[in-house]
């Protein structure tokens, strides 16, 4: 090696002389320069290499604003929801290998898991509490998302595929719940697949279609199975993909340091240009002080002079680094809640013992609390399916532009009447509903269905 | 080592590089949770293991033995102790010289060119595995007090 070696890229011009440590030798070798193909130096220029060098960063931008790194600018829960994801496949894979969708087996192997398949309990745990989770974060993701308005334009679309994933979400719980064939399950799926009944004209033929046969059976265990394992990854990677690659183009949606709206829109208005100089002294922490500023010209074309201040970072190390630790910390809460508590088994499925309450698990509470109050066909159909056209159209129902809270009052109030309705209609049927779904105190009683 | 590289000039600010740090020691938190997580498990599975497979032989030992009269016991005899037109499964030479997997293939495929039949779906029969390893169960828990019965073999009329 000489001296002409060091500098490779020329991106050290002071550098002269060799480093003859070990790791120094391994980080100039060829085969380390083929596989990364830059060199580290902790420079902008070095960072941004980082990003432009490296497949997976491109999932990422380069910079982001600076507001992104905070936590209550999303509370990371769409990253969260798809690190749920990354261990729902990862555990359902193992489990894949010692499961058959068969009546006469399929029970077994849970039991299998618990008493001959190395970590397969604990892995069967961490599939069932991250799929609870996963619910739990989807939902609260769509919730962060409408409060901070961030659907509203260029988001719309993005809103919608979220709306699906979140459909998506249901459906993988609902199909997994059978796959024990246990009580919980074969009960749970033959109320829920009985809805499908009181669909006009056409409920006779779909249920057909979902069950395959007179009663939930072996066929209906292996079409679960298939769309639990095949059908639903498939659409939901796809989605997932289109969803994130929009969050990519669109941006995230903070409020930017130019005043109005979040926006890289906002940018574009000359008005702000005027307001950069003083921008530029009110923030001097930024850059120790050291704000570029290109020049205020009088012209819309310039955006990079409409920017007043340089409200960005480097993207690796920083929100790299926290989304890596925000998915640790995913992980050891799902490992904590798999290691001490056990995913539950009841006994095997019987069609002809029906358990008393047959309840379905949490995120269906609210809607079977409806079914009790209301004809099956308003509860069970009619409503669900407004409410899911409602939240797929509300981009294009609420077209107001401004994303400020004190400027939606009423799509705010509206959501939250919704929301509060929801939240405690699942209160009432998770916690306060017994035996023939009578009315009991959760204090002396609990019938909760995980 | 030679270092004539000046430091290169800070260009983003300290609380950036503090908060950095900040996540990257809960970073290694969350390592060491994980780890231990692990390993509480793997220490506790044997334990969990054995108290699974305890509640699972009770509990298919029961679901076993009203298979058994329910279908074997006419020609097995009551508590398969024999008396039928088939051999004596409750006896020490047939429970002492037969493994568990024997006793499925047995049950699941019968014998053939005997009275014997086919019990598993897979071939012919009406039980599912879990059916045939509950009366495997059932049959094994039989044996700390199972007589010895020289003649198990021959049914009654033969004897
Ligand atoms: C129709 C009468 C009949 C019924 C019902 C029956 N068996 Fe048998 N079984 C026999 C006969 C006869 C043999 C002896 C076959 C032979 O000659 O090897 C036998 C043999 C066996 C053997 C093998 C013993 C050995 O090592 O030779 C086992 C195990 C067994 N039966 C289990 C069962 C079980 C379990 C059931 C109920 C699920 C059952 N049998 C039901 C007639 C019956
Ligand atoms: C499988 C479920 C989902 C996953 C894995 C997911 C993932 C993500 C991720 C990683 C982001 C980037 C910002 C963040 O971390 O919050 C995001 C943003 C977004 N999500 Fe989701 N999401 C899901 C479901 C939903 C749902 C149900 C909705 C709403 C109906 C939704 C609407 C949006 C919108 C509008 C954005 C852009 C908001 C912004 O830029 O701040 N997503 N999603």
């Amino acid at each position: 090696m000489t001296d002409v070696d060091v500098d490779r890229d020329g991106l050290e011009p002071g550098r002269t002389s060799v480093d003859h440590g070990i790791t120094a030798r391994i980080k100039r070798s060829d085969a380390f320069r083929s596989i990364f193909r830059h060199a580290q130096l902790d420079t902008p220029r070095g960072r941004a290499l980082q990003s432009f060098s490296n497949f997976f960063l491109h999932l990422y931008p380069v910079k982001i604003p600076k507001r992104v790194l905070r936590n209550r600018y999303s509370y990371r829960l769409g990253f969260i929801a798809a690190v749920l994801f990354g261990i729902l496949l990862v555990t359902g894979i193992y489990l894949m290998f010692v499961y058959t969708p068969s009546v006469g087996s399929a029970y077994g192997d849970m039991q299998r898991l618990k008493t001959g398949v190395g970590f397969g309990q604990l892995i069967r745990n961490i599939h069932r509490w991250a799929a609870h989770l996963m619910v739990l974060v989807v939902f609260l993701h769509l919730v962060r998302v409408f409060y901070a308005g961030a659907y509203k334009a260029p988001r719309e679309f993005n809103w919608v595929i979220g709306v699906m994933l979140l459909l998506l979400t249901l459906a993988f719980s609902f199909t997994g719940y059978l796959l024990p064939w246990d009580q919980l399950s074969y009960w749970a799926v033959t109320v829920g697949t009985g809805l499908v009944h009181y669909i006009p004209l056409l409920g006779g033929k779909t249920q057909d279609l979902l069950i395959g046969g007179p009663q939930v059976g072996q066929n209906t265990l292996l079409r679960f199975y298939a769309l639990h394992v095949a059908v639903l990854p498939m659409f939901l990677v796809l989605m997932l993909a289109v969803h994130i690659w929009r969050v990519r183009k669109d941006g995230f949606a903070v409020q930017r340091t130019s005043v109005g709206a979040f926006a890289e829109e906002a940018t574009e208005r000359p008005a702000a240009a005027a307001a950069a100089a003083p921008m530029a002294q009110a923030a001097p922490d930024l850059y120790g002080g050291r704000v570029r500023l290109l020049g205020v010209v009088d012209r819309e074309s310039i955006t990079e002079a409409a920017r007043p201040v340089d409200d960005t970072v480097f993207t690796w190390p920083h929100l790299l680094v926290r989304h890596v630790v925000v998915a640790l910390g995913t992980s050891a809460i799902v490992l904590g809640l798999a290691v001490a508590f056990s995913a539950p088994l009841r006994g095997l499925a019987n069609p002809n013992v029906t358990p008393e309450p047959a309840k379905a698990p949490w995120y269906f509470a609210g809607l079977q609390e409806l079914l009790s109050r209301f004809d099956p066909l308003v509860a069970g159909i009619l409503i669900p399916t407004g409410a899911v056209l409602v939240f797929l159209l509300l981009p294009y129902i609420d077209r107001n532009p401004d994303t400020r809270a004190s400027h939606r009052k009423v799509a705010i109030l509206l959501f939250s009447v919704l929301l509060a309705i929801a939240v405690g209609l699942t209160i009432i049927g998770v916690f306060f509903r017994g035996p023939g779904w009578k009315f009991i105190a959760p204090w002396t009683h609990s019938y909760i269905e995980l | 080592m030679p270092r004539d590289r000046p430091e290169p000039p800070p260009f983003e600010p300290e609380w950036l590089e503090r908060s950095l740090n900040r996540y990257l020691a809960w970073g290694l938190v969350f390592m060491v949770l994980l780890l231990v997580g692990f390993v509480a498990y793997r220490v506790r599975e044997p334990g969990l293991r054995r108290s699974a497979t305890r509640a699972q032989t009770t509990s298919y030992t029961d679901i076993g033995h009203q298979t058994f009269s329910a279908s074997c016991s006419q020609c097995h005899g009551k508590d398969a102790s024999g008396g039928g037109s088939a051999p004596t499964l409750n006896s020490s030479q047939f429970l002492k010289s037969t493994t568990d997997a024997q006793i499925f293939s047995l049950v699941a495929g019968g014998v053939s060119g005997t009275e014997m039949p086919a019990w598993s779906l897979d071939y012919g029969g009406t039980f599912t595995d879990e059916q045939v390893r509950q009366v495997v169960t059932y049959l094994r828990s039989l044996e700390p007090r199972a007589p010895s019965v020289p003649g198990w073999r021959q049914s009654d009329k033969a004897k």
